[in-house]
């Protein structure tokens, strides 16, 4: 069942059209919502969260209209802002325990879900200091602790990784994906980069200038390619020797850097790959299967992201 | 709280080997209505108007003006208690001032508008300027709901701190030698004018807040807006008492709170003016404050709603 669905949604502003006749579904799990910047995601969620009133189309949250039933969708859902919106003055244990009463959690089931969501978003010796002095990291956990402290079913992310540094970037990949899959919370990420959410997500959702793009599950997008990646030990030039008798064998075999790539169309050409060398002496390393990034898939489809 | 561990801990956490990680738990109890969530935000809102919840320096201010207004009041008691051992022709000077309650926080307009102006930027110029509303609006709460609650918090918290020092009064009055039934109709005609006037200082206060959105910009602004258009009204009283234009000083009296909520309660309830200069209006001219009154009140909170609603744009 569609967690959140729209049906020719169309959003005019006076002189912008950020969404045009856009209907799509997203279903439970995690969904990335990929899109340039200005191809509407931010107009999606807050059309999603009802403060915006479609001009045109249906829109449906957890079974219900936002824009009828506002208050009860937003009881239910998290929202976690793409910018800076955290009060210095304050320490995160108290704001995210204020923001869970105002999604009408009771003090004590609040304060208790506040000290539970901090553990869990990794902010656990900070969360007494104030806000101000977080670094860009731990302002990202701290904006996500409060939109699910409340326990919502769905969570609308915005660009979580921006401004993160590689391995913070990672931690919050990481985060996300626990909240999809073992919070069940279902999840709804935008960015603007497609790589970054593959790892992460069970559905893809891209769109462009308000229309929607592409939508598919993330395992159909990246099938296997039918070629595997091969790493051995030994001298140098190990490579060269395995990846020769290869293509004496009558198989297809070109070098990556100092790996060597197969193209596999029957699975004897696995044994074989195995065997030569064994009988090389060399180690194997490495054997394994390639699949396309994301990327690729739509660079194939032609449509720039 | 709890430690006991509830079922399974996730595998990624077990991966990680954090002991004490029990694992995700949804909260299944009964969510509170929208009405709850309001009453909790304006609970909120009242305690960090006196800096409960906050920092140890932020309480500093609130509680410094409270008791500074308990001391003109505590005077005025003490005066009453000791009334009947004074001269007779001491009594009948102090007679007067004595029943005066709105006097009150007429001639302690500057602290007033002390706490109002420190007090206003936390409920209203924070938000917008850490952008917090965002977080708001994504809640139940509808964004009119939301400045409402603040605004209300703003307005107790200014009745509360003028009406306790007048309510000590009255009760000095009320053991003292005097006209209990013009004590206790002036007693509750400031009441009334208290009421009104927190209004009036709550929406000004909190619309020049949200409009400058940095909080010692926000003090500045409130102080010397209320403090200068105090001083003009003055001005232009005392030139219209010399001159005997009546309709000068009352058109005057319109430009800020304090001057319309006195003139409006000398009006409505026959009440004496603060001080001479300031004239009695008659009928006419009290429903004009009336309506300066609610002026005052809806203008503020409508550019309030609309400045709040603008900044949140997510």
């Amino acid at each position: 069942m569609a967690i959140a669905a729209t049906e020719g949604l169309t959003m005019q502003y006076p002189r912008v059209r950020a969404l045009d006749a856009l209907t799509l579904s997203v279903p439970e799990g995690i969904t990335g919502v990929v899109g340039v910047n200005g191809a509407g995601k931010s107009t999606l969620i807050k059309v999603l969260l009802g403060l915006l009133r479609p001009t045109g189309g249906e829109v449906q949250v957890l079974g219900m209209d936002p824009t009828v039933r506002g208050a009860e969708v937003r009881a239910l859902v998290g929202y976690m802002p793409e910018h800076d919106v955290l009060p210095g003055d304050v320490s995160a244990a108290e704001f995210v325990m204020h923001m869970a009463m105002m999604s009408g959690l009771p003090r004590n089931a609040a304060r208790e879900r506040t000290s539970d969501v901090l553990r869990h978003v990794g902010l656990a010796e900070e969360r007494h200091r104030p806000m101000g002095g977080y670094s860009t990291g731990m302002k990202q956990r701290a904006k996500l602790a409060q939109a699910i402290v409340h326990s919502p079913q769905l969570v609308l992310l915005d660009e979580p990784t921006n401004g993160l540094d590689p391995r913070s970037r990672d931690d919050m990949l990481d985060l996300i994906g626990r909240i999809g899959h073992d919070f069940g919370i279902s999840v709804m990420v935008t960015s603007h980069l497609l790589g970054e959410l593959e790892r992460t997500v069970d559905y893809v959702i891209v769109i462009d200038a308000g229309r929607l793009l592409r939508a598919e599950r993330t395992q159909a997008l990246t099938l296997t390619t039918g070629s595997v990646l091969v790493e051995v030990l030994g001298p140098p030039g190990s490579d060269r020797r395995i990846g020769q008798a290869l293509l004496d064998h009558g198989v297809r075999a070109w070098p990556v850097g100092d790996r060597i790539e197969v193209q596999v169309d029957r699975p004897e050409t696995l044994d074989l790959i195995r065997d030569l060398i064994a009988d090389a002496g060399l180690g194997l390393v490495r054997l394994q299967e390639v699949h396309h990034s994301l990327e690729e898939v739509f660079a194939q489809q032609g449509s720039p992201v | 709280m709890t430690t006991e561990p509830t079922g399974e801990p996730p595998r990624t956490s077990a991966r990680r080997g954090v002991i004490h990680d029990i694992g995700y738990r949804p909260f299944t109890g009964r969510r509170q209505s929208t009405s709850a969530v309001a009453l909790s935000l304006y609970l909120t809102s009242l305690r960090h108007c006196f800096g409960i919840g906050r920092s140890g320096k932020s309480k500093v201010m609130p509680w410094l003006m409270t008791f500074v207004l308990l001391i003109p009041a505590l005077v005025l008691a003490g005066l009453l208690l000791q009334l009947n051992k004074m001269s007779l022709s001491d009594q009948a000077d102090l007679f007067a001032p004595l029943a005066n309650y709105f006097g009150f926080p007429y001639w302690t307009q500057l602290l007033i508008t002390i706490f109002a102006a420190a007090q206003a930027p936390v409920l209203f110029a924070r938000d917008l300027r850490y952008r917090t509303v965002v977080l708001y609006f994504a809640r139940p709460l509808s964004r009119t709901t939301y400045v409402l609650m603040r605004l209300a918090a703003l307005a107790t918290a200014l009745f509360a701190v003028v009406v306790i020092p007048l309510t000590i009064w009255y009760g000095a009055a009320l053991s003292a030698d005097v006209d209990r039934g013009e004590h206790t109709k002036n007693y509750l005609a400031a009441v009334v004018g208290v009421a009104v006037l927190a209004l009036m200082l709550a929406t000004f206060s909190g619309m020049v807040s949200a409009i400058t959105t940095r909080s010692g910009l926000a003090v500045t602004a409130v102080i010397v807006a209320l403090m200068l258009t105090s001083g003009i009204v003055k001005a232009v009283q005392g030139a219209a008492y010399d001159g005997d234009h009546r309709t000068m000083s009352f058109i005057g009296a319109l430009l800020n709170p304090f001057s319309v909520a006195s003139e409006l309660i000398s009006g409505l309830f026959d009440q004496p003016t603060p001080d001479s200069t300031v004239l009695h209006p008659g009928p006419g001219w009290t429903i004009g404050f009336a309506v300066a009154a609610v002026v005052w009140t809806l203008g503020a909170t409508a550019i309030l709603l609309e400045r709040t609603r603008k900044a949140a744009s997510l």
